[in-house]
Formats: C-alpha cells, sequence, structure tokens
C-alpha cells in the first residue's frame, strides 16, 4: 500500500504550516492547531511529529533524539515512521542535520542558522498548574497578567528554599509571552536566548504549537534575590568520555554501589571519544 | 518525480525561512501554469496555504477564479473578515491596512496575512529591519513606498496584534514581514 509522502495528507500539512508561521509571528505564544491522528498515541510527541512531518522535504537530514539518545525506542520509531514514508537521509551529527526533533533536550552542539530544531511539548501552558481553566489561561496571557507564574516560583522558594522547577522551567519570550520550553533541564535554557536556528514545539495531545524564532530574546523567570541558576556539572565528569560541563545523567554502578556520571546527548559524547581516538592515532 | 506535494512543501520551508529571518529574501524557482497577471511567486505561496478553511479576498477577478480552482480556499468580498488579502501593489488601498482583521488580545492568531505582489524587492525605497529573526538589523530595498509602512505600523503597533506580509515580486523574490518586525525608513 502507498502512502502519501511525510504520512499526512495535504490539507492536513497546510493547516499545520499555517498554524507554524503564526507561531514564528507571534513568539511565544500557543497557536491552537487540529492535530491529527497518527499511527502513535497522543502524549507520545505527536505534536513534534505532525511539525516534522509537516516541513520534512526530500532532501532533509533527519535527526531524532528522546532525552539525548539517538538510539532509544522512542526516537528510533519516530525517525522509522519518517523514514519510510518520505525516504529522507538520517544522521547523529547535529551539525550535519537540516531538521531536529527532540524530546526533552536541547542538543550541546549549538543551532546553526536556517537549521530546524522540533521539541515534543507534553503541557504547553505555563499557567495550567495555578489556573485550569483555558479560556482564563488565554485571556492571562492576553493581559500579560503572569504574577501566577511567579507565584509557583515563589511558593517552591517559601517551601524549599531554592526554585525546584528543574525541567520545563517557565521563560519569558521578546518580552511578552510567559513559555513552557517544554521538559528540557534547566541546563537548556539558556541556549534558546539569541540562538542562530528555529526552534518550533509542538504539542500534539493539548492541540497546540509555539516558536521560537532565531535571534529572540528568552529570559527564565526568576526573582531579583533568587537569580536564576542551571544545574552544575563542572566538577563531575563523565566516566566514559571524561567530558565535563555538560549535562549528564546520574547513575549509580550496580556492582560497587558508587555513583558515577554519564554525559547524556550521547552523539556529542561519541563525537568527542572519535575526535580523541583520530588524534591519538595520529601521535 | 516532482510532484505538486514536494512543490508546495519546498515553498513553505522558503517561507519557514524567510518569515523566520524578516528581510532574507528567499527566491521561490518552482514552475507553475500560470494564468494570472501575479508573478510565479504569489500564486505558488497562495498554493501552499491556501485550502477550503480559509477565505481569502482578491480584488483581481482572474487571480480569485485560479485560486479558488486551484486550492479550494473561499473567495471572501469582505476584506474585513478574510483570513488572506492577494493583491497587487497598484491595487492595495488603505482600508486593506485600517480594516483587516488584526486579531484579539486572547487569540491574536486570528489575524490577516496580506500576500503582496510588488514591483521590486532590492530595488526603490532602503528600509532597515530589526527584531526577532534578524541579528541586530538588516537592511532591505523595495519598491514598497513608506506611506504604505506607516499603516502597517500602525497595525502593528500593539503587539501581539497585528497583521503579517509576505512579500513577492515579478524575479519571483519573496520575502515575510511578521508583526514583530520593526520597519524604519533610511
Amino acid at each position: 500500500m502507498s502512502q502519501n509522502f511525510a504520512f499526512l495528507d495535504e490539507h492536513s500539512k497546510k493547516e499545520i504550516r499555517r498554524k507554524t508561521l503564526k507561531a514564528i509571528a507571534i513568539p511565544g505564544y500557543q497557536v491552537p492547531f487540529a492535530s491529527r491522528e497518527l499511527p502513535i498515541a497522543r502524549g507520545w510527541g505527536t505534536g513534534g511529529l505532525q511539525l516534522t512531518l509537516s516541513l520534512v522535504g526530500r532532501e532533509d537530514i533527519l535527526k531524532v533524539i528522546d532525552q539525548g539518545s539517538d538510539e532509544s525506542v522512542n526516537a528510533v520509531n519516530i525517525r522509522n515512521l519518517i523514514q519510510s514514508t518520505t525516504g529522507v537521509k538520517e544522521t547523529i551529527h547535529t551539525s550535519e542535520a537540516s531538521l531536529i526533533q527532540s524530546r526533552h533536550r536541547i542538543p550541546e552542539v549549538p543551532l546553526k542558522p536556517f537549521q530546524i530544531l522540533v521539541l515534543q511539548v507534553p503541557m504547553p501552558e505555563p499557567l495550567r498548574t495555578v489556573e485550569v481553566s483555558e479560556r482564563k489561561t488565554k485571556m492571562l496571557h492576553g493581559d500579560k497578567e503572569y504574577s501566577g507564574a511567579f507565584i509557583k516560583l515563589f511558593e517552591q522558594i517559601m517551601k524549599y528554599g531554592h526554585i525546584t522547577d528543574d525541567a520545563d522551567y517557565p521563560v519569558m519570550v521578546n518580552d511578552r509571552y510567559v513559555m513552557a520550553p517544554s521538559p528540557i533541564p534547566r541546563f537548556d535554557n539558556p541556549k534558546m536566548n539569541y540562538n542562530e536556528g528555529l526552534i518550533l514545539l509542538g504539542a500534539g495531545r493539548e492541540k497546540k504549537i509555539h516558536a521560537v524564532p532565531p535571534y529572540t530574546k528568552v529570559e527564565s523567570l526568576a526573582f531579583e534575590d533568587y537569580p536564576f541558576e542551571v544545574e552544575q556539572f563542572e566538577d563531575k565528569v563523565c566516566r566514559k568520555s571524561g567530558l565535563t560541563g555538560v549535562y549528564m545523567d546520574e547513575l549509580q554502578d550496580e556492582k560497587t554501589g558508587e555513583t558515577y556520571y554519564l554525559t547524556n546527548d550521547t552523539s556529542y559524547m561519541l563525537e568527542k571519544l572519535n575526535e580523541e581516538a583520530v588524534n591519538n592515532a595520529g601521535k | 518525480m516532482n510532484t505538486i506535494v514536494h512543490t508546495t512543501q519546498q515553498i513553505y520551508r522558503q517561507l519557514i525561512n524567510a518569515a523566520s529571518r524578516p528581510g532574507h529574501v528567499e527566491i521561490i524557482t518552482e514552475d507553475v501554469k500560470n494564468y494570472t497577471g501575479f508573478s510565479n511567486a504569489a500564486l505558488l505561496t497562495a498554493m501552499t496555504l491556501f485550502d477550503n478553511e480559509i477565505s481569502f479576498y482578491s480584488a483581481d477577478k482572474t487571480m480569485r477564479q485560479e485560486l479558488k480552482v486551484l486550492t479550494g480556499g473561499l473567495p471572501n468580498k469582505d476584506y474585513s473578515s478574510a483570513d488572506f488579502l492577494v493583491t497587487k501593489e497598484a491595487d492595495l488601498k488603505a482600508e486593506y491596512f485600517k480594516e483587516v482583521m488584526k486579531g484579539v488580545l486572547i487569540s491574536p492568531e486570528k489575524s490577516a496575512t496580506l500576500l503582496i505582489d510588488i514591483e521590486s524587492i532590492g530595488k526603490g525605497q532602503a528600509y532597515r529591519l530589526s527584531g526577532p529573526g534578524i541579528k541586530e538589523s538588516t537592511d532591505i530595498q523595495l519598491s514598497f513606498p513608506s506611506s504604505w509602512f506607516a499603516l502597517r505600523n500602525e497595525v502593528c503597533k500593539e503587539f501581539p496584534l497585528g497583521i503579517d506580509l509576505i512579500l513577492t515580486d515579478k524575479e519571483n523574490n519573496t520575502v515575510v514581514i511578521p508583526r514583530t518586525t520593526k520597519v524604519e525608513v533610511l
């Protein structure tokens, strides 16, 4: 059975395309879209997948990652679906990709101009924890009334002495909209600020598309006396590669019970290891 | 084989590049049977974005007929409620800027996009663009007189409300000026 190029029918693509252009014109604003049925369940990356399918063309080089890994089940299945309906080339190297779909990480290698990063978003509404009504959150965004977002952080400071949001830490885009950046670690938030590529965010279950154009101000919410801080990895060393200062996973050695760290962005680690191997061979 | 599916995909990516980098010029080289007085770039852009879920206004009868047949887009006699306006620079009216949909605060995306086929992108009045998508600033020359931009700036002064412009020319150059872009006359 033959399938339409990039799976979706042309009407669905057109709708997503129109909404994506609006999202780029209004940075950080969540544009509602129809969110069509896909062969994977909503909540498993369908927002990101629909964006990717509406964008992808035969000349694209595709990279799909899940939590920094090119090889996890979710990443492999999404990549297989896109490839089997388009025949596009794949890569694990961030710098070679023209289109990157990611769940919960922005790669360590900075985006280049004209690269597109698509992020999968589970909860696009940063005010949802303080206001359950969609109608009301839309009004709050309209009025730029964001005290709720700050109160949430303030309560965390009152309870725990510091801000406890580790992933999906809210950001202010272009001094206008507070946006949920998808559950990327705080470590990745500064990468969005005036970055050179285009970042598109898609929430399939919640039916929203939002965007951060290149060279756009993205500021993490904070207080004067409680400034925004990222996770520190300066004193941690990756057990496999010896890298430091990159985002790492904390793991436990099952035999010795000892805690160790591994670079989360596996393709970046591989690139560094290969570089090292080539350098050593040359000596 | 290159079908309309691939053509519209390529044009969409060019529109994405142009929209996310205001002032960046994309040249739409794809061919199309064009029976209208508009550029191929204008026709193809409309074919990429239009379907039966949107309404469009065009004072040009041929263009209106063609777009209706080619895309299924709904011709709208009233430009103040149309999702898209398709017009040549010569037929542009001040009312278009003043009376089109510019969105509402809870739904700023419910606004019109103006697709304007102009004389030239690259020659004419110089403008300096800045804002999201632009590293510091970009200079661009357009045949489009500054009086139109004065009207456009008036519609876009209350961000997030505003309109987005897609400009095409006879050489099939295409630029997008979203509502976030600050346009200064040089």
